[in-house]
């Protein structure tokens, strides 16, 4: 017989006890895996949703005396003696080792036409990656348009082109309107809301029209690319990416960067701060639990006191029994916690997690014993100071 | 002497009012006394034997056991004392309800881990008539069986000093004749027995009474001589 056995015979006996201890435990812990898996996809979520709005690798011409007109490329009517990049550079990009980062890949002609008054811009560009990479686009007079998503690709063939908005009420067109350039029509296939950027000026056609209509054939003034950047830094993809292409630019928007780190550190700070409040609560409820189940015990601490157990071996006893009852309480709090976010939280939330994870599986029952012993130690504290005799007074 | 206390006071503080137990009791007890603290309630006895057990600290005074002052020891060495010194029988038994007989015998071992403990808790059980009973818990055990189990319990370290407060106070006058033969017995084995009691015949027919009153000794009885 043990000391342990006086810890195992009393759970035994109050199961009930015991039960409503681990309970509150159990919650506590369950909120917190629960909390941290859904976290954790949420950060992996937007972090990926941020990589993939817009471009976050800009690829130029490497070259100087460039006024800044569309993403760092001139634009006059003058053409420039650069050195394009080609349109099999492109190509190039989805070869880099980390090629599984690489979400998207916009390559862009752009030049400047005069037809008639107007002097506009041609942006060539290949429709299906730039809508992908575009997300904030938004089509005139076209309902149930999703925030975040791509919009509904409006262009089918080659000859369809998509106008800025102010280019549009420049040149009078909407929707179903054509447009003559260079002798050939054009299909306006759609017209973008305003979004203030230099999109509201430029009439965008498909990449082999306008590098035709150019006379640019087989060339791109400029790549956009859209990494993500989750498990890689973004500086590595662009060093990839420059060592595929040794005569461009390549670099980095570091504003869209560190829009996204602050982000995601955010969410991370909020979901510790709940997770903390919940920690506190449930520790709250432990140590209410241990005490007064202590109280009840006070008797029979007492009696142990006066044969002759030491205070020592009182907390022994106490800290035994919420070892045991927090080591049960970690294990269905991780368990009860995993389900709830593999199965509840797709359908409450919407939101796909990462459930099962090892960490939690280990992390779980240690924080659940940290805490459940810490709330203890008073109560087992208070218990084993009591002179015997008063102990064995206690009603 | 074994027990030897002097000018002992115990003063109990209770919402602001205190209430003086015992206001300077001396006694002393020889090795082998068969000794019965007797009195009206209130009159202290059952708080000087708790002082003698070293359950309970008095307020001023001095206690020895076996020239050992015993309200002198750090509080984890005055457990230590008390599992070594004292076997005390309880008026209530007090007995662990979640254990059997035979584990409430072994709890004063389990804390060295003795590995003969079982068989010394068992002998023990032999010596007050209930190892049948041994795998019986407390609510399965008659008032009288418990009462011996607890005798058990404090007779298993083999304690010099046996204390008992009222062990037959609970008991009906068949059964706490059994009880009061065994103390008598372990006497005459050699064990230092101390009792509280108020039922008067039983206190003449131990070794030496103590009459106390309102907190003090008023008289000191030999049986023996009368």
């Amino acid at each position: 017989m043990k000391l342990a056995n006086i810890s195992f015979g009393n759970l035994k006996r109050r199961k009930g006890k015991a039960l409503l201890l681990a309970a509150g435990l159990t919650i506590g812990v369950a909120m917190v895996v629960a909390m941290t898996g859904i976290t954790l996809q949420m950060q992996e979520d937007i972090q990926k949703k941020l990589d993939e709005y817009g471009a976050n690798i800009i690829i130029t011409p490497r070259s100087e005396n460039l006024s800044l007109s569309y993403g760092g490329v001139g634009v006059t009517s003058a053409s420039y003696d650069i050195e394009e990049l080609h349109e099999s550079d492109a190509a190039l990009i989805p070869t880099i080792k980390n090629k599984e980062n690489v979400s998207a890949v916009a390559p862009k002609v752009i030049g400047a036409h005069t037809e008639g008054d107007h002097t506009f811009m041609i942006v060539g560009v290949d429709f299906p990656s730039e809508f992908k990479l575009k997300r904030w686009w938004r089509l005139k007079d076209v309902p149930n348009q999703m925030p975040g998503g791509f919009i509904h690709t409006p262009t089918k063939g080659p000859d369809d082109v998509v106008i800025g908005a102010t280019a549009a009420e420049t040149l009078n067109l909407t929707t179903g309107d054509t447009l003559t350039l260079k002798g050939k029509t054009y299909n306006v296939a759609g017209v973008l809301q305003e979004n203030a950027s230099q999109d509201d000026y430029a009439v965008f056609m498909d990449l082999k029209q306008a590098q035709k209509l150019l006379g640019k054939e087989g060339k791109v003034s400029m790549i956009e690319v859209s990494a993500l950047c989750s498990q890689c830094p973004i500086d590595a993809i662009v060093a990839q990416i420059s060592a595929k292409l040794p005569h461009a630019k390549v670099s980095a928007v570091r504003q869209a960067m560190t829009l996204k780190m602050q982000t995601v550190d955010q969410v991370m700070r909020f979901s510790i701060a709940v997770s903390i409040v919940v920690l506190l609560i449930g520790s709250l409820i432990v140590f209410v639990s241990m005490l007064s189940s202590v109280n009840e015990r006070t008797k029979e601490i007492g009696v142990l006191r006066a044969i002759g157990f030491r205070k020592s071996h009182i907390m022994r006893v106490i800290l035994l029994e919420a070892f045991v009852v927090s080591l049960a309480a970690g294990i269905a709090g991780w368990a009860a916690g995993s389900f709830s976010v593999a199965f509840l939280a797709p359908q409450l939330m919407g939101v796909k997690a990462l459930a099962f994870d090892p960490r939690t599986m280990v992390l779980a029952p240690v924080l659940a014993i940290v805490i459940g012993m810490s709330s203890s130690i008073y109560p087992a504290l208070k218990a084993s100071k009591l002179e015997p005799i008063e102990a064995l007074r206690y009603i | 002497m074994l027990v030897d206390i002097h000018s002992v006071k115990k003063v109990y503080n209770t919402n602001g009012t205190s209430f003086e137990a015992l206001k300077g009791v001396g006694i002393g007890v020889r090795e082998g006394d068969f000794v019965s603290i007797t009195g009206e309630s209130g009159s202290g006895k059952s708080t000087l034997l708790s002082i003698l057990g070293g359950i309970a600290p008095p307020t001023s005074g001095q206690v020895l056991i076996d020239k050992i002052p015993i309200y002198e020891l750090p509080s984890e060495k005055l457990a230590d004392f008390r599992r070594e010194y004292i076997g005390f029988v309880f008026q209530q038994f007090h007995l662990i309800p979640y254990l059997t007989a035979v584990e409430n015998v072994m709890l004063p071992l389990c804390i060295t881990g003795d590995r003969g403990m079982k068989d010394r808790a068992l002998a023990s059980l032999e010596r007050v008539g209930l190892a049948a009973k041994s795998s019986r818990l407390p609510s399965e055990l008659s008032g009288g069986e418990q009462q011996r189990v607890a005798i058990a319990r404090a007779l298993v370290n083999e304690p010099p000093i046996i204390l008992a407060d009222e062990p037959t106070g609970n008991l009906d006058t068949k059964t706490g004749e059994e009880i009061f033969h065994l103390f008598k017995e372990l006497n005459h084995a050699g064990e230092t027995v101390i009792i509280v009691t108020h039922n008067p015949d039983l206190a003449k027919r131990t070794g030496v009474t103590v009459k106390m009153q309102d907190g003090t000794v008023v008289h000191v009885y030999d049986n023996a001589r009368n």
